[in-house]
């Protein structure tokens, strides 16, 4: 099994977590703030990845480089404030199946940035593909929603 | 249970409107995180189970200072709520945890699409758990194929 392979294996398995916690947070979120829900969430995140980290090797916290740290202060920024703090916001105003399938324009701007910054290579195929994710999402966006 | 979500009969704008400036957003910034994160992962030899550690504790920080006030009133809330959410914390961060790993294997213009799984499995996990809030039409299963070919087809281009 190749380093791609697997990687798609990872990125499907995060893709179903984050769709079962999209669920609960839809049952949850209608009783607390997006704001404290968006840290108690992260709290909750934080001590269980810190679990499992440490427990596949400790040692690697303590050959950390202090240089990214500013680098993965701006992904916690984007991705916490930015992405879970409105998404949060999003699902207690729009509902769980609008907010998440909106999600669906993130290939095209996360491609997007790839290629100007990170020098990748989108094909045709993959560009057919990234269309074909982003008209589906669009009917789903669009289509009549019965909430109660 | 009560939601402020627009229905086809009565169109709640402000809420619509919020909800989808937010969706936006929320997609802008985990876009803008999934390539500097790609970039930290390439660029140095942070492991990724480490960086995803570390930018959850800042992140922890960070939303910890911002709800410091609403965090002493919402903590009163249903016990179940809070379980709720604090099992989707659970969830989302071995997501991110996940990610961080498969941006470390793959490149980002495969894996990004591939995150795009995510609504078309929580549509369906709706239609089953909140069959009262979320209705599967033939729109939105013809959507869910489109999704699913343009993963598929996006998987392809890489062999």
């Amino acid at each position: 099994m190749t380093d791609t392979t697997i990687g798609i294996i990872l990125a499907f398995s995060a893709s179903i977590c984050w769709a079962v916690g999209a669920i609960l947070i839809r049952l949850g979120i209608n009783r607390v703030s997006p704001t404290s829900a968006t840290f108690i969430s992260i709290a909750a995140g934080f001590i269980f990845v810190a679990i499992i980290a440490a427990i596949m090797d400790p040692s690697a916290f303590l050959e950390l480089d202090v240089r990214p740290l500013g680098g993965f202060a701006l992904v916690a920024l984007l991705s916490f404030m930015g992405g879970r703090f409105f998404y949060y916001t999003a699902v207690s105003k729009i509902g769980v199946g609008r907010a998440t399938a909106m999600g669906g324009a993130m290939p095209i701007i996360a491609s997007i940035l790839a290629v100007i910054f990170l020098d990748e290579r989108v094909t045709i195929q993959l560009a057919i593909g990234i269309l074909a994710v982003v008209i589906g999402v669009a009917l789903i966006v669009t289509g009549p929603q019965h909430q109660s | 249970m009560t939601t402020t979500t627009a229905t086809p009969t009565s169109p709640l704008r402000g809420p619509l409107i919020v909800g989808a400036i937010a969706a936006i957003l929320s997609v802008l910034g985990y876009a803008g995180s999934t390539v500097v994160a790609r970039s930290l992962l390439t660029t140095d030899d942070t492991p990724p189970q480490v960086g995803s550690t570390i930018t959850l504790f800042i992140g922890m920080l960070i939303l910890g200072a911002a709800s410091a006030r609403s965090i002493r009133k919402d903590i009163r809330a249903p016990r179940r709520a809070l379980l709720w959410i604090t099992l989707a914390g659970i969830l989302a961060s071995t997501g991110a945890f996940l990610s961080f790993f498969s941006l470390d294997l793959a490149p980002v213009v495969l894996v990004s699409p591939i995150f795009t799984v995510n609504p078309l499995v929580t549509l369906v996990l709706a239609a089953v758990f909140l069959r009262q809030v979320e209705r599967i039409t033939l729109r939105v299963f013809i959507g869910a194929i489109l999704v699913v070919a343009g993963v598929i087809l996006v998987i392809l281009s890489n062999q």
